[in-house]
C-alpha cells in the first residue's frame, strides 16, 4: 500500500514522503529472515510545491488532493512494479551470488584445510627454525666465548699483533701495537703506511708486501726503544677458506732473552778465556805433578826414615828406599814385585793376621792411619819397637800404600828405664817422707811437748813467786830448746846440704866427710891430685848425693868405718871413686839381681839419666870399689 | 793414791811427764817403759791402776799394746796419748780397748782425761771435736 506524503523534518525543512508497505510472502530456507516480515519503501515526493495549509485550505483542496494522490498511487504502482521486477531480478541475481558465495565458501574451506596443512607445515618450519636459532645462539656464545679466549690469550701473551688486509690497510690490532705504532682506535681501515713507528726497523712496510706477495712468513729480530728487542713473525692471513685477506704481524717481546743472549755470549766469552787459564794452569800443575812426582821419589829414596811403596792389591813391593834395604839388608831387586809378607813385613810390621785385616780395612777406609807403636821380630830375631805409619796413595792408577817407621827400640827402654826410675824416685821420696815426718814427730815435736808442759811448770812457779823453783827450771827448758834448735838445723842440713850451692864438689865432700865422722863415726879419706874438674850444679848435687849414698851403704853393710873418695881428672871426664876394705860383696851376681842389688841399680839409673856410668867391683872379703865417670862437656856451666 | 805405768820413748817428754803427774795430779808413777815390749816385762811385777800408752812407740805401736794388754789384763785401763790429732787414731785406739784418749799438747786435759777414766768414763780430748 502507499501513503499520503507526510510531511517529514530534514534539516530542518519538511519533505513529503510517501511510505510504501508490501508484505514479504516469499521465503525461501536460505533466507529465513524475511519470513512474516514486511517491506517498507520511504518515497520522497519529488515534487517540491508540496503547500503547508491552513485547516480551511485543506478542506479546500482535499479533493484536489485525493486526485493527485490516486495519480501518485499509480505512479507509486508502476514504479513498485519496476521495482518488484528489480527485486526479483535482484532476487535472481542474489541466488546466483548465493551459489556463487556457496562455490567460494567450498573453495575458501579447501583453502581453509590447505592453510590449516600450510600451518601445520609452518610450525613445524617455525619449531625447526627455533631449534636452529638455539643452535645458532649457542653457536653465537660459542664464539663470543671464543672471542673473549682469543682477546685474553692475546692480553695473557703480550703479543703486540696487527692484522692488516691485502691493501695492507689496518683490520684488528691487539693494545700492545700501541706502543709500536702510533694508532689509535679509531684507525681501523687505515693503511698501516700512514703511521710511524718506533722500531728501529726500515724494511717493515718491504717485507708486509713482500710476504703477500709470496706468501712466504717472514721472521727478524728487530730492535725497538730503550734497548727493547722484538721477535718480529709476519705471516700471510689465510682464512679458513684458504684465502689470502691480508698480513699478520706478532711481535714478541724478547727482549730479556736478547740481554740473557747476550749475557751468554759474555759469559762464553769468560768462559772460554778461563778455559784458557785453566788450560794454562793445568799444564802449569802438570808440570808441576810431574816436578812433584820426582821430588817425591826424591824424598821417598833420601828419606832417612825406612819407607816403603806397596800395591795395596796384594802387599807386593812397589819401591823401597835405601834406609829401609839397609835397615832389613835387604837388595831392591829381590824384594820389587815380592809380596812384603815373604819377608815377614807385612801391613803394620809386627801384627798379627787378623790385626794386619783391620788395619788394611782402617787404611782403606780412612785413607790413612796416622802413627801407631808396635813391636817385631826382624828377620834376623831381634825385637824392635817401631812408631809406624800407613797412607793411602794412589800412583800411577794403582792403589798403594805408603809406610814408614821409625825405630824407636831405645827410646822405648828409655822410657821403660825412665818409669823404673820414677817408680824408685817416688817410692824413695816416700822413705823420705817418712823419714823426715818421723824427726818431725818422733823427736822434735816431743821436744816440743816437753817444753810445752816445761812452760807450764815455770808458769805455777811465778804465780807462786818461787824463784828457786823457776831457777832450777828455766834452765832445763833452754836446754830443751837448743835442742830443739840443734834439730832443725840438722834436718835443714839433711834435707839440702848449704855448702854444696856455691862450693865445689871437693869442698862438699870435705864437708861431708865430717858429718860421717860426726854422725856415724865413719873416718872418710879424699884423695885428689888436682882440683877437680868443674861441674853445673845439677851435676854436682847428683855426684854429691851418690858419693853420700856408697858412704851411708859403707856405715850400713861393709863393717868397716874407713872409706876413701878419690877424684881423678881425665880430658873429658872426671872420675869419683868410693872404696873401703870391709867385706865386700858378689857384686856381678848383685848387679844382675834386682832385689839384692836394688840400691845401687836405682843409683846407677839415676847417673845413667844424666850421661854419667857407674862400675861396682867387689868380692866377699876384698872390699868395695865403685867408680863414677861424669861426662865434663855434657856438665860446664 | 793412783799407781800409773807410764809407756813414753822419748826421754825427754817421759822426764817432764813423769814430773807433771806427780807434782800435778799426785799419781804415783810406778814405773816409765821406753818400749810396748819393755811394759809388757814390767806389768806383772807392777801393781797399777792405770797405764799411759803412746800412740807412736818404736816396733810394736801403742795400738799393738792395747790389744794385748785387753787381753791379758781386760780391767786395767789403758789411756792413749798422743801427738796426733787424728780422729782415725782416737778411734783404732778406743777400738782396741782403751779408755781414753789424750793429745799431749793439752797440758791440763791430761789430768782431766786420766780422773775422767779412773772414774768409769770414756774419755777424748775435746780438741777432737765429735768422735
Amino acid at each position: 500500500m502507499l501513503t499520503q506524503p507526510v510531511p517529514v523534518q530534514f534539516n530542518g525543512h519538511p519533505h513529503p514522503v510517501i511510505l510504501s508497505i508490501i508484505p514479504h510472502s516469499k521465503a525461501t530456507e536460505d533466507l529465513k529472515i524475511y519470513e512474516k516480515q514486511a517491506l517498507v519503501f520511504f518515497l520522497e515526493d519529488e515534487r517540491n510545491d508540496f503547500p503547508i495549509k491552513t485547516q480551511e485550505q485543506t478542506e479546500s483542496t482535499s479533493n484536489e488532493l485525493v486526485g493527485q494522490l490516486e495519480n501518485q498511487v499509480r505512479h507509486l504502482r508502476q514504479q513498485l512494479q519496476a521495482s518488484m521486477e528489480e527485486y526479483e531480478s535482484s532476487s535472481e541475481e542474489l541466488k546466483a551470488s548465493n551459489e556463487e558465495l556457496q562455490s567460494i565458501n567450498e573453495e575458501y574451506r579447501s583453502a581453509t584445510e590447505e592453510l590449516e596443512t600450510s600451518k601445520e607445515e609452518l610450525q613445524s618450519v617455525n619449531e625447526e627454525l627455533q631449534t636452529v636459532n638455539s643452535q645458532l645462539k649457542s653457536k653465537f656464545d660459542e664464539i663470543s666465548r671464543s672471542h673473549s679466549d682469543l682477546e685474553n690469550l692475546m692480553g695473557a701473551t703480550e703479543i703486540a699483533t696487527l692484522f692488516l688486509d691485502r691493501e695492507l690497510r689496518i683490520r684488528h690490532y691487539t693494545p700492545g701495537m700501541r706502543q709500536l705504532f702510533n694508532i689509535v682506535p679509531g684507525d681501523h681501515g687505515r693503511p698501516i703506511k700512514h703511521f710511524t713507528h718506533t722500531l728501529l726497523y726500515d724494511r717493515f712496510f718491504d717485507d708486509a708486501e713482500e710476504v703477500l706477495r709470496t706468501l712466504v712468513p717472514i721472521e727478524r729480530e728487530v730492535r725497538g726503544e730503550a734497548d727493547g728487542w722484538f721477535l718480529l713473525r709476519m705471516r700471510p692471513y689465510r682464512t679458513i677458506e684458504d684465502r689470502i685477506e691480508g698480513v699478520i704481524f706478532t711481535f714478541v717481546d724478547i727482549t730479556r732473552i736478547k740481554k740473557a743472549e747476550e749475557d751468554l755470549v759474555e759469559l762464553n766469552a769468560t768462559l772460554e778465556q778461563r778455559v784458557e787459564e785453566r788450560t794454562y794452569e793445568l799444564e802449569n800443575a802438570n808440570q808441576k805433578i810431574g816436578e812433584a812426582r820426582d821430588l817425591f821419589y826424591a824424598l821417598f829414596h833420601a828419606n832417612p826414615i825406612p819407607t816403603t811403596l806397596n800395591r795395596l792389591e796384594d802387599g807386593a813391593f812397589m819401591d823401597a828406599n835405601a834406609e829401609f834395604l839397609r835397615y832389613f839388608n835387604l837388595q831392591r831387586e829381590d824384594i820389587i814385585g815380592h809380596p812384603a809378607q815373604e819377608y815377614g813385613l807385612g801391613l803394620g810390621l809386627g801384627l798379627g793376621a787378623q790385626e794386619q785385616s783391620t788395619m788394611l780395612a782402617r787404611v782403606k777406609d780412612e785413607g790413612t792411619i796416622e802413627s801407631y807403636e808396635t813391636e817385631f821380630r826382624s828377620p834376623s830375631g831381634e825385637k824392635r819397637n817401631v812408631f809406624a805409619s800407613i797412607q793411602y796413595i794412589k800412583l800411577d792408577n794403582t792403589d798403594a800404600l805408603i809406610s814408614a817407621f821409625i825405630d824407636i827400640t831405645e827410646r822405648v827402654n828409655a822410657e821403660q828405664q825412665i818409669r823404673t826410675l820414677a817408680a824408685e824416685l817416688t817410692a824413695a821420696e816416700q822413705a823420705e817422707r817418712h823419714r823426715l815426718a818421723q824427726i818431725l814427730h818422733d823427736d822434735l815435736q816431743q821436744r816440743m811437748f816437753a817444753i810445752q808442759m816445761q812452760l807450764s811448770f815455770l808458769k805455777d812457779a811465778y804465780e807462786r813467786n818461787d824463784l828457786q823453783g823457776f831457777k832450777i827450771d828455766f834452765p832445763q827448758l833452754e836446754e830443751w830448746l837448743a835442742e830443739s834448735i840443734q834439730v832443725t838445723r840438722q834436718l835443714s842440713v839433711d834435707l839440702s846440704p848449704p855448702i854444696l850451692h856455691g862450693e865445689g864438689l871437693l869442698e862438699a865432700t870435705v864437708w861431708l866427710a865430717a858429718q860421717m865422722q860426726e854422725q856415724y863415726n865413719l873416718s872418710v879419706g879424699i884423695r885428689a891430685d888436682e882440683q877437680p874438674a868443674q861441674l853445673d850444679e845439677k851435676m854436682r848435687v847428683l855426684v854429691f848425693y851418690a858419693i853420700r849414698e856408697l858412704l851411708f851403704n859403707i856405715v850400713k853393710h861393709s863393717g868397716t868405718l874407713d872409706a876413701t873418695v878419690t877424684f881423678e881428672n881425665y880430658d873429658d871426664t872426671l872420675r869419683v871413686t868410693v872404696q873401703d876394705a870391709g867385706k865386700g860383696f858378689p857384686s856381678q851376681e848383685y848387679m844382675r839381681s834386682r832385689s839384692m842389688g836394688h840400691g845401687l841399680l836405682s843409683l846407677r839409673h839415676r847417673l845413667n839419666l844424666l850421661g854419667c856410668t857407674m862400675e861396682v867391683k867387689s868380692e866377699i872379703g876384698n872390699g868395695t870399689e865403685i867408680s863414677i865417670e861424669v861426662p865434663l862437656e855434657q856438665t860446664k856451666d | 793414791m793412783t799407781s800409773i805405768l807410764l809407756v813414753e820413748d822419748h826421754p825427754v817428754f817421759a822426764k817432764v811427764l813423769f814430773r807433771f803427774l806427780v807434782e800435778r795430779g799426785h799419781f804415783n808413777v810406778v814405773s816409765v817403759a821406753s818400749s810396748a815390749e819393755e811394759a809388757l816385762d814390767q806389768i806383772p811385777g807392777l801393781d797399777v791402776d792405770l797405764i799411759l800408752i803412746d800412740v807412736s812407740l818404736p816396733k810394736r805401736s801403742g795400738i799393738s799394746l792395747v790389744l794385748i794388754l785387753q787381753e791379758k789384763y781386760p780391767n786395767l785401763p789403758c789411756v792413749m796419748l798422743s801427738g796426733h790429732l787424728s780422729s782415725q787414731y782416737a778411734r783404732r785406739s778406743l777400738e782396741a780397748g782403751a779408755r781414753g784418749y789424750l793429745i799431749k799438747d793439752q797440758v791440763d786435759g791430761i789430768l782431766e782425761g786420766i780422773q775422767h777414766v779412773l772414774d768409769g768414763e770414756i774419755y777424748v780430748s775435746k780438741e777432737l771435736g765429735k768422735y
